[in-house]
């Protein structure tokens, strides 16, 4: 009997670990991940009457996957994640805010500076690429079916109408894109910041010694 | 723990540079004679202790010793579930342990010497 809870245990674990390893080569981060899972399951193997509390132990004795990541970072001379900076933060302010006081140009300028910052790897920054525009649609689907229920749109006939509402599903587009992108990079900021704070954590583990 | 002097800070740093940089030996050292899988060779080296805090970061370590051709790898069925990668020492990886076990003895000696009062 495995542990009743293990696929949330093992899943969040895994999931850690793969944002942890994120700066690797790819074939690397597969190779590591890959072998840290016949770990677990050539360990659990061993325990027909695996409960939790087993489990989590077995995890503990592995090694938080922050702990993980800095050894591997470490051994393949991966630089650790770059600190965050103003232009960071101009950038972010351009895209989350900026958007509504000026719109397309801000968005354009804090999309120039997010692509000349090295504190986002290159996959965030493309995560943020494709993903904006999709949820900014995907939220403006949900606005036209949550209007036409509640039937806002009777006199639909008029061209003026028509044409307003154009506008405004234009300026929808416009200004949410940036600010879902700001969003998820924000995200990826604070998962690092974790990352960092883990990676500190582990010279001063390593410094008892 | 608290430090006086900022060169306490360097001091244990190189330490914990030499425990990674031996761990590596070791870990050579026990593929040497044996083809072993992860969990086995986790396991060998508890058996020893105080090598390994983290068991976990011995897997960044195979994969960096297989990435530089110091140890060879076979994937082999597994009694049980999907097939097991075991690793094996190269030739490459003999001669670098050999090496490492040359320096480490005259090393460690010359130390010895000098930490027990310069007495033979």
């Amino acid at each position: 009997m495995s542990a009743p809870h293990a696929d949330t245990i093992l899943g969040g674990y895994r999931r850690r670990l793969d944002e942890e390893l994120q700066q690797l080569p790819r074939s690397r981060r597969e190779e590591i991940i890959a072998e840290v899972e016949a770990h677990i399951r050539d360990a659990r193997a061993a325990n027909p009457a695996e409960t939790d509390a087993d489990l989590l132990n077995l995890l503990d004795r592995l090694g938080d996957p922050g702990i993980i990541g800095v050894e591997a970072r470490q051994r393949f001379d991966v630089a650790e994640p770059a600190p965050v900076g103003l232009r960071e933060v101009i950038a972010l302010l351009l895209l989350l805010v900026g958007p509504f006081v000026i719109p397309v140009v801000s968005g354009i300028l804090g999309g120039l500076l997010v692509r000349s910052s090295v504190s986002w790897t290159a996959r965030q920054k493309r995560n943020a690429i494709v993903w904006s525009p999709v949820v900014t649609l995907g939220l403006l689907l949900l606005l036209i079916v949550l209007v036409n229920v509640i039937g806002v749109g009777n006199s639909s006939t008029s061209v003026v109408v028509v044409g307003v509402t154009g506008l405004f599903l234009v300026l929808f587009v416009v200004t949410l894109t940036p600010v879902v992108a700001g969003l998820l990079l924000a995200w990826a900021l604070a998962r690092r910041g974790r990352q960092r704070r883990i990676g500190h954590a582990v010279r001063e583990q390593r410094a008892r010694f | 723990m608290q430090y006086m002097v900022s060169g306490a800070d360097s001091n244990v740093a190189l330490i914990s540079q030499m425990r990674r940089g031996a761990l590596e030996f070791c870990v050579m050292a026990l593929l040497e004679h044996e083809e072993r899988y992860g969990l086995e060779l986790v396991q060998a080296l508890e058996a020893v202790g105080g090598l390994v805090t983290s068991e976990g970061t011995i897997y960044p370590l195979l994969s960096r010793l297989r990435r530089d051709g110091l140890v060879e790898t076979t994937w082999r069925e597994s009694e049980a579930g999907p097939p097991r990668r075991y690793y094996r020492l190269s030739q490459e990886g003999s001669r670098s342990l050999a090496n490492f076990r040359e320096e480490w003895e005259r090393f460690s000696d010359a130390v010895d010497h000098v930490l027990a009062g310069g007495k033979s």
